[in-house]
């Protein structure tokens, strides 16, 4: 047996010599992706034993070794509870697009009332309003369901839109700034027809460098590491602070920790029961560095929410880049 | 069992899984729930007794003086002793996961009408306690479309901007979280 799947399925059947079992423990002690797969496979084991799925022999094998367990046992029983729950949810969806339909039902039953067959029909029409008030209550539920799913993809189009009009106002800060540099640099080659002072000059102002690089992040939306490309900060040398601004897609949390380290490297920034400023577009951190803390290369800013419990929960990973100039 | 864990030695083998404290407690997190996964496919009575002397024994090595560079790798040869330890102590004459065991699954595996309402009911209110981007996960990620299930996960990835194993750890860790839920609320129900 070389697949994967087979091995973990039969490690979760008790069913791997001694020397194999200890291979694939050491294996998902040191690698946390195979713990995670052996877990996922558990749960298939179980919902598909749940929904009468498994072939015959697999599902002896199943309850043979892997039910023997109380605490799998109970496992079972909650996979079952969450497919019943599920099954029902799916019912009312099914049941939401088939109540179009029941309008051409009752057409028939009309014809037959008009036609003498009343017991039959009477029968029919009780069961037909017990079916419409079963599939009410299921499209209600459903209906809720769904809308959370709408929130969260418009909540997603909102994030994607905000994105863009910071990926600009990025653009623009980067133009002007560019623009400015090479109107300096203009000026400083130019001749100029002022007659020289006879003291020494003090050195150039440091005009073309920003005192301060600035950055506009938007928290990512799924409670993940944003994976679309990363923005990057540019460094001008000279520059004295860095600005950045995470903008919040939700503001759910009274208070947050945010956290910035390098990528594969240590934190520079920590701040716990951090509160957002709020104002009309939406609610955003924004915090100073002094730029010799930052320097070039991948950067993760974490952002954690406090529950009322007082536990963190992940809200969003900001990846972005610095470039030192 | 060996006594609890002093706060200092908890403190040495947080800093033993990472020298940043706050990324040491998730790996702690991690590790309790590989530990916790491993008693319960090895047969342990008691996995999260088992995990915790685990991490007991760990701890005082640490205080020992003892290095230890691979952590997984200790954690594992330490919790497999305890494993057998506790496996003889409970008088198991074979090992867990040998398949010469009775059929012990159809007597027992069954649910009363009442536990399984208790259950629903369960569900119900945990699932209503998660934030409604979870409880949609949920509902999405484990629905019941054979069929089309591979194609909707793998759209269900591309609409939260995630791999496919980011999501089906995601989802996993969702659904962990509410089994756990849903279990305490069935213990206090039935406890009543």
């Amino acid at each position: 047996m070389t697949n994967p799947d087979e091995t973990m399925t039969r490690y979760l059947l008790g069913e791997l010599s001694e020397a194999e079992q200890a291979r694939l423990e050491e294996r998902y002690f040191t690698d946390a992706q195979t713990f995670e797969q052996l877990a996922q496979l558990e749960t298939e084991l179980i919902d598909s034993y749940a929904r009468g799925r498994l072939p015959p022999q697999k599902r002896e094998r199943f309850e043979r070794a892997y039910l023997v367990n109380p605490d799998r046992r109970a496992r079972l029983r909650f996979g079952e509870a969450l497919a019943a729950k599920l099954d029902k949810i799916a019912a009312a969806r099914v049941a939401d697009q088939s109540s179009v339909r029941a309008a051409s039902w009752w057409q028939r039953l009309s014809s037959l009332l008009g036609g003498g067959q009343r017991a039959l029909a009477v029968s029919m029409a009780l069961a037909l309003l017990l079916l419409s008030s079963v599939s009410v209550w299921l499209f209600i539920r459903g209906e809720r369901l769904r809308q959370d799913l709408a929130r969260t993809h418009d909540a997603q189009t909102a994030q994607e839109q905000r994105e863009r009009e910071a990926q600009q106002q990025l653009a623009g800060e980067r133009t002007r700034t560019q623009e400015l540099t090479a109107e300096l640099e203009r000026t400083r080659t130019e001749p100029t027809p002022q007659p020289k002072p006879a003291a020494p000059e003090s050195p150039a102002p440091t005009l073309s460098t920003p005192a301060v690089a600035s950055l506009v992040l938007i928290a990512g939306g799924a409670r993940g590491v944003d994976t679309s490309a990363a923005p990057t900060l540019v460094i001008p040398k000279g520059t004295q602070q860095v600005r950045l601004q995470l903008k919040l897609r939700e503001n759910e949390y009274q208070s947050y920790q945010l956290a910035l380290q390098a990528v594969g490297g240590t934190e520079i920034f920590n701040r716990q029961h951090f509160k957002p400023q709020t104002n009309r577009s939406g609610a955003s951190f924004i915090f100073t560095l002094p730029a010799s803390k930052v320097g070039a290369g991948d950067y993760i800013l974490m952002l954690r929410g406090y529950t009322p419990s007082g536990e963190l929960e992940d809200v969003s990973q900001s990846l972005f880049r610095v470039e030192k100039k | 069992m060996a006594s609890a864990l002093t706060s200092e030695a908890f403190a040495k083998f947080l800093a033993c899984l990472d020298a940043d404290g706050e990324r040491a407690g998730e790996k702690y997190e991690d590790l309790r729930r590989t530990l916790i996964k491993f008693f319960e496919w090895r047969g342990a009575p008691f996995p999260e007794d088992q995990t915790d002397e685990t991490f007991n024994r760990i701890a005082r090595r640490l205080d020992e003086g003892v290095e230890i560079k691979n952590v997984g790798g200790y954690c594992y040869e330490v919790a497999r002793r305890v494993c057998l330890e506790a496996l003889k102590g409970n008088d198991r004459k074979r090992d867990p996961l040998e398949t010469n065991y009775p059929n012990t699954a159809s007597a027992d595996a069954t649910d009363s009408a009442l536990e399984r309402e208790r259950r629903l009911d369960c569900l119900e209110h945990c699932l209503n306690r998660l934030p409604a981007e979870s409880r949609a996960l949920i509902v999405e990620y484990y629905q019941d479309e054979k069929r089309d299930r591979i194609e909707r996960r793998k759209a269900l990835a591309e609409a939260l901007g995630l791999r496919r194993e980011a999501l089906a750890n995601r989802a996993q860790r969702l659904r962990d979280k509410l089994e756990r839920c849903v279990t305490r609320c069935f213990n206090e129900k039935t406890a009543i």
